[in-house]
């Protein structure tokens, strides 16, 4: 096949370098081959790969859509041939070619073709699919048209086709794993939830019995209870803390974040463990540290984790230490007790799901395996790190390090949740911030002209680089900001050109500052999957 | 003669174990106790027995918790009851308010008026009888 100058073809080459949409674009291929080629129909078919079958995915010419119906196998009849033998056939008489096969009897319904042009799609060798051409009249001119497809043009479709099968692939794969993941943590909700109750009223009838609601108990009888009390929170803490994993893994634990202070999170911890560290000694030191960005109840979760944790390995007369310490833009909770330490080689698996160092046989209280792991989860999700300094022998600190609350540290939090948030529901927020002064940026022109008309000068406006559009707004009246959220909704209706051409869905973060909110509205492009190859790493600058 | 007036509390649960447990901590804690095992005869308790108090399971059969306190509110007659949610919906700790509105919301489209109070299960049993007075103390001294 000769490379060809066709002008039609050139511009095709340069649509299918730059494209976004591909179906589209291989749909209008499909149209451009039937013209250059005096066909009547195209079809493309694709080598389906586990069964070895080429199925039709596009078609131009043919009324009736012949998708997925028809299939041929490797080897069977002329397209089959092609694809086996990767060469190219062309037949003025097809119905007179051995290997030719019709339609199957379903298909009986298309018109009858007369003559037939299969061209094999080869990428890296292997054969991904077939471009069928045919005529229902044994034109000349069909005959004639085909040395003028250019082989470039034929390697750079095949290119892209196997790009989109393999996304397709790639896409419906992630979907099933999304689902087993979502459908596996689900299982896990209702069987926690089915488990507690029971075990809250064994808990319950135990407290009575303690409580001397069915009268005195001798020593021994108070002994069991208690031993039965202590053994089922114990099971329920297990339950807990797998739903928790189970959420955390689900991206479904909600955090409800606000500028918090530290102290009185420590504070209401010790008040509320002071009973099991005793008879070992607690000592807060707590400096002054400005607010971090948290959700208080899973904050004061991870003390209480570490907290657990220290009395575990800490004998009766030794000392736990809790501090608290403003390190640069972090705020900083060290959690130090003088116990067994922990050995180097196990300090690696400390984070680990069910994970238990070895525990001297005086210190037998068990835990679940699963504290240390949640507080890495939690720390994690409030952009903070958690590290272990432990000298066997002498003591072990943890040290968790949370970012300080500073209104643009609680944007860029809830813009990275946000982006999590939509890859897990499959969707990407197809949106590079940049702080930007509507006047100085540089910017598309189209999207200038759209913030030129809707948006209010005074707001300020986040914008993505490639055509994708944040407005960030810094307007406080909550009617104002309903008002510019119709606004942007009825526009993005109106002016599809505006936006991405895939789903567009509207997202709210609140980001609240003693008082104040600064409600954000941003564009969430759900992005078909070859639209990914497309768009940049996104990063965040607030 | 003490004659002072003695707390009356309904426990509405569809589990009888914990309505037995609940009505017997209640007892021990001078606080008297009635209890109905779904929401419908629940309403119809309220309204013959006057209790001062509804203690709540949010996760019940046909009529949810939440529910159970939206048409509570929607009957003049019944609509300053105080609620407690004994709730072992956020599992480990309390629930604050702000996802229980959020689920009320959702669900069924309500929104909560603020004469309530949540416990989680397990309960500790001095946090909830405490949480009761001061439910009950609001009431009669608005």
């Amino acid at each position: 096949m000769r490379v060809h100058r066709e002008t039609g073809l050139g511009y095709w080459l340069k649509r299918l370098e730059g494209q976004l949409d591909v179906e589209e674009l291989i749909i209008e291929c499909c149209r451009a081959l039937i013209e250059l080629s005096s066909a009547d129909r195209c079809s493309i078919m694709v080598l389906d790969s586990r069964t070895e079958e080429l199925v039709v995915r596009w078609a131009q010419g043919i009324r009736v859509k012949p998708y997925g119906t028809t299939r041929f196998r490797v080897g069977e009849g002329l397209c089959g041939w092609v694809a086996r033998s990767q060469k190219p056939l062309f037949s003025f008489d097809a119905l007179k070619e051995k290997r030719f096969m019709p339609f199957p009897p379903a298909s009986r319904k298309f018109k009858q073709v007369k003559s037939i042009h299969c061209i094999p799609l080869v990428y890296e060798k292997r054969t991904i699919g077939v471009i069928n051409l045919s005529s229902f009249s044994a034109s000349p001119k069909f005959q004639k048209a085909k040395g003028r497809l250019s082989e470039q043009f034929l390697n750079r479709l095949a290119q892209v086709i196997a790009q989109v099968t393999l996304l397709r692939e790639v896409e419906a794969n992630s979907d099933r794993w999304r689902n087993i993941v979502k459908t596996a943590s689900d299982a896990v909700s209702q069987v926690s939830h089915e488990v507690r109750t029971p075990l809250t009223l064994v808990m319950e009838g135990a407290q009575q019995l303690l409580d001397g609601f069915g009268g005195n108990l001798t020593d021994e009888q108070r002994e069991l209870v208690g031993l039965l009390k202590i053994q089922s929170e114990r099971m329920l803490k297990l339950v807990t803390e797998l739903l928790d994993l189970s959420k955390i893994e689900a991206g479904r634990m909600a955090i409800h974040r606000k500028p918090i202070h530290l102290t009185e999170i420590i504070q209401d911890v010790r008040r509320r463990y002071e009973p099991l560290v005793v008879p070992r000694r607690m000592d807060l030191r707590l400096g002054r540290v400005p607010a971090v960005y948290g959700d208080k109840l899973r904050i004061g979760q991870i003390i209480e984790n570490l907290l657990i944790n220290a009395v575990k390995f800490t004998p009766p007369e030794g000392l736990i230490t809790v501090s608290l310490e403003a390190k640069g833009r972090s705020a900083e909770i060290t959690v130090a007790d003088t116990g067994v330490g922990i050995p180097k080689k196990e300090q690696r698996r400390l984070f680990e799901r069910f994970f238990q160092p070895k525990t001297p046989d005086n210190l037998k209280m068990r835990g679940t395996g699963l504290g240390l792991a949640i507080v890495k989860e939690i720390v994690q999700m409030h952009g903070g790190t958690v590290r272990v300094d432990s000298h066997p022998g002498k003591g072990t600190s943890f040290i968790v390090s949370l970012p300080l609350y500073t209104p643009a540290f609680a944007l860029t939090e809830e813009f990275r949740l946000m982006r999590e948030q939509a890859s897990r529901e499959g969707s990407v927020l197809a949106c590079q911030l940049f702080q930007a002064d509507l006047h100085t940026m540089a910017m598309w022109q189209e999207t200038k002209e759209f913030l030129q008309k809707y948006v209010p000068k005074e707001d300020r406006v986040l914008i993505n680089p490639d055509g994708g559009l944040v407005v960030f707004s810094v307007m406080v009246d909550p009617n104002g900001l309903q008002a510019m959220r119709r606004r942007l909704e009825q526009v993005s209706s109106d002016h599809p050109e505006f936006f991405p051409p895939a789903f567009v869905r509207w997202g709210w973060a609140r980001v609240p500052e003693e008082g104040t909110e600064l409600p954000m509205i941003l564009q969430l492009a759900k992005s078909r999957a070859e639209e990914n190859l497309f768009i940049q790493k996104t990063s965040l600058k607030v | 003669m003490d004659t002072v007036k003695r707390v009356k509390v309904l426990v509405i649960d569809d589990e009888e174990d914990a309505r037995k447990l609940l009505c017997r901590r209640l007892l021990a804690n001078q606080i008297d106790a009635i209890d109905a095992a779904d929401g419908i005869t629940g309403l119809e308790l309220v309204k013959k027995e006057k209790p001062d108090l509804i203690l709540l399971d949010i996760m019940m059969p046909k009529m949810d918790g939440l529910q159970f306190y939206q048409a509570l509110r929607e009957d003049p007659e019944t609509k300053d009851v105080p609620g407690i949610f004994l709730t072992a919906l956020c599992q480990g700790e309390t629930m604050d308010r702000h996802s229980l509105e959020l689920i009320a919301q959702a669900k069924h489209g309500v929104e909560l008026d603020d004469n309530y109070l949540i416990v989680g299960k397990p309960y500790e049993p001095e946090v909830l009888i405490a949480a009761i007075h001061s439910l009950v103390n609001k009431k009669s001294n608005p």
